[in-house]
């Protein structure tokens, strides 16, 4: 049960903060994680260390997911060195951080539309390219296999912009969440349910993930706010992804297809 | 993952709730298991109780008895009663309709009020919904109704009894096993799998058992311990709501 053992999976965004811990995720259990992202240098040191830490076979690729000849010729080459393809993490996805935004530009009146086109490209175009080269080859792999797309609460919910006030600033040059962040995490749900309506009957699953906040040194204040929203008491730790990242590619939830599951301690119930 | 941990099974003797008391048992788990029916198992760590639990009175007298021999140290709640037979909206059968509330709702309230009191920390409790609950399918209205108020009660008590017990439920699909409904309703309608099965669900097959018990185990596990106030869909793909 929960077992990856002999299993091929894709990962996009393999070097961010929750693609490392999909990657370390697959190879606890025994699978092959074959890393998608923009560094080389990281992506092979990454890949080295959890091949040998895991003992399984681990592979990067410097791949820039919003064009679609460098999909469609490394889609080649993972075709070539493994035989099969069993599963796709579209874990890929700009997240600017509220913190650093300066000029006020996440405010939805100062967007700049070279960023909106930016952060749905590496979402949205990229999630989709991914399905068509990679998840095609699934589609192609007899026993089937398993799409996660990753999504988030946010893609769920509405995000409270009082999470990010700061004390003495004008309400109209406090700092947001930026809108594209709410659009490509809902527009990932409806990837998914597509997608579990297109393939099922290959037998290739496609389920989404919507995590809670992660924790990631964000300020105390932020941290206690936060908090206080989620039934838990608690942000979520980078290593409670992988247990659902584990159960969704294995075998032991081959019945589930177009689920969205929610990860945030309770956070969105109501 | 973890051994010997104390796990009640309420409504363990049906198709589904065989499974998942087998997976328990198989991981080196105690399992107490509340049913009308008696399980077949020589296992030293499965103890049978039998109750009515749509009787809060009988139920209550036979939980404390649980709670005596789990010591009031309960690590998982997975409350499976249920009856699909249910009836229409008919006004002049409330009866029925109370009869079927208990069977679907109340069974998981009683369990519920008669256990959390006896919980461990990080411990869990599952209930079971349906897709019947999520959308029109259907299904008899008095368990279609009773299946959706799991969902919410899901949500309310993930609310209330968190960070100690995480509460989830599970909406399975339709599911096939030897003497179930499906078996049943497949010999005197064996079109309905072309109607339903072939036409309405994207896998094009029914579920099975372990597709449920493989997620009643993932949920109770320490692997899912940010998992809390979900509905999980097992389904296959075929409903379409959120």
């Amino acid at each position: 049960m929960f077992s990856l053992k002999d299993k091929n999976i894709l990962v996009t965004g393999a070097l961010g903060l929750l693609g490392k811990e999909h990657v370390k995720a697959i190879a606890s259990a025994g699978g092959n994680p074959i890393m998608l992202d923009i560094d080389n240098q990281s992506l092979q040191e990454f890949s080295q260390y959890v091949s040998k830490k895991y003992n399984v076979n681990s592979i990067g690729f410097e791949v820039d997911i919003k064009d679609e000849n460098s999909i469609k010729i490394n889609c080649e080459i993972v075709k070539s060195k493994f035989d099969k393809l069993d599963g796709l993490i579209n874990n890929a996805a700009n997240n600017p951080k509220v913190e650093n935004n300066k000029n006020n530009f996440s405010r939805l009146e100062n967007f700049p539309i070279e960023l909106w086109d930016d952060d749905l490209n590496v979402s949205l175009r990229g999630s989709f390219l991914c399905c068509k080269y990679y998840g095609y080859l699934i589609s192609k792999n007899p026993n089937g296999g398993s799409i996660i797309n990753v999504s988030s609460d946010l893609g769920l919910i509405a995000p409270n912009q009082s999470l990010y006030k700061e004390d003495g600033i004008k309400e109209e040059s406090q700092k947001v969440k930026p809108i594209t962040y709410s659009i490509a995490k809902h527009g990932i749900i409806g990837l998914t349910r597509y997608l579990a309506s297109y393939w099922g009957s290959n037998n290739v699953r496609s389920n989404v993930i919507c995590p809670g906040g992660v924790f990631n040194g964000q300020k105390k204040d932020f941290v206690e706010k936060i908090s206080k929203m989620i039934p838990m008491g608690r942000m979520a730790k980078k290593e409670d992804l992988h247990g659902i990242i584990v159960f969704l590619l294995s075998d032991s939830s081959s019945y589930m297809n177009g689920s969205i599951i929610s990860i945030d301690g309770g956070r969105v119930v109501w | 993952m973890a051994k010997n941990r104390k796990i009640i099974i309420i409504g363990g003797t049906g198709g589904i709730g065989k499974e998942i008391t087998n997976d328990f048992l198989k991981l080196g788990d105690e399992v107490a298991v509340v049913s009308r029916g008696k399980i077949e198992s020589k296992s030293k760590k499965l103890k049978y109780f039998k109750c009515d639990t749509t009787d809060h009175l009988e139920y209550e007298k036979v939980a404390n008895e649980i709670k005596n021999y789990f010591e009031n140290k309960i690590d998982s709640i997975i409350c499976l009663v249920g009856d699909g037979s249910g009836v229409r909206i008919n006004f002049n059968s409330i009866d029925r309709w109370k009869i079927d509330w208990d069977k679907n709702f109340n069974s998981s309230f009683f369990s519920v009020s008669y256990f959390f009191n006896s919980l461990n920390k990080n411990s869990s409790i599952i209930l079971i919904s349906s897709i019947a609950g999520m959308e029109y399918l259907g299904a008899p209205d008095s368990y279609s109704v009773a299946k959706s108020s799991i969902i919410t009660f899901t949500k309310v008590l993930s609310k209330y009894l968190s960070p100690k017990t995480r509460v989830n439920c599970i909406s399975p699909g339709h599911i096939f096993f030897k003497g179930g409904s499906w078996e049943k309703k497949l010999k005197k309608k064996p079109r309905l799998k072309k109607q339903i099965i072939d036409n309405l669900n994207p896998m094009k097959r029914f579920g099975t058992p372990t597709d449920i018990s493989d997620a009643v185990i993932f949920l109770c596990s320490n692997k899912a311990t940010y998992i809390n106030g979900i509905n999980l869909v097992i389904d296959g793909g075929q409903t379409n709501s959120l």
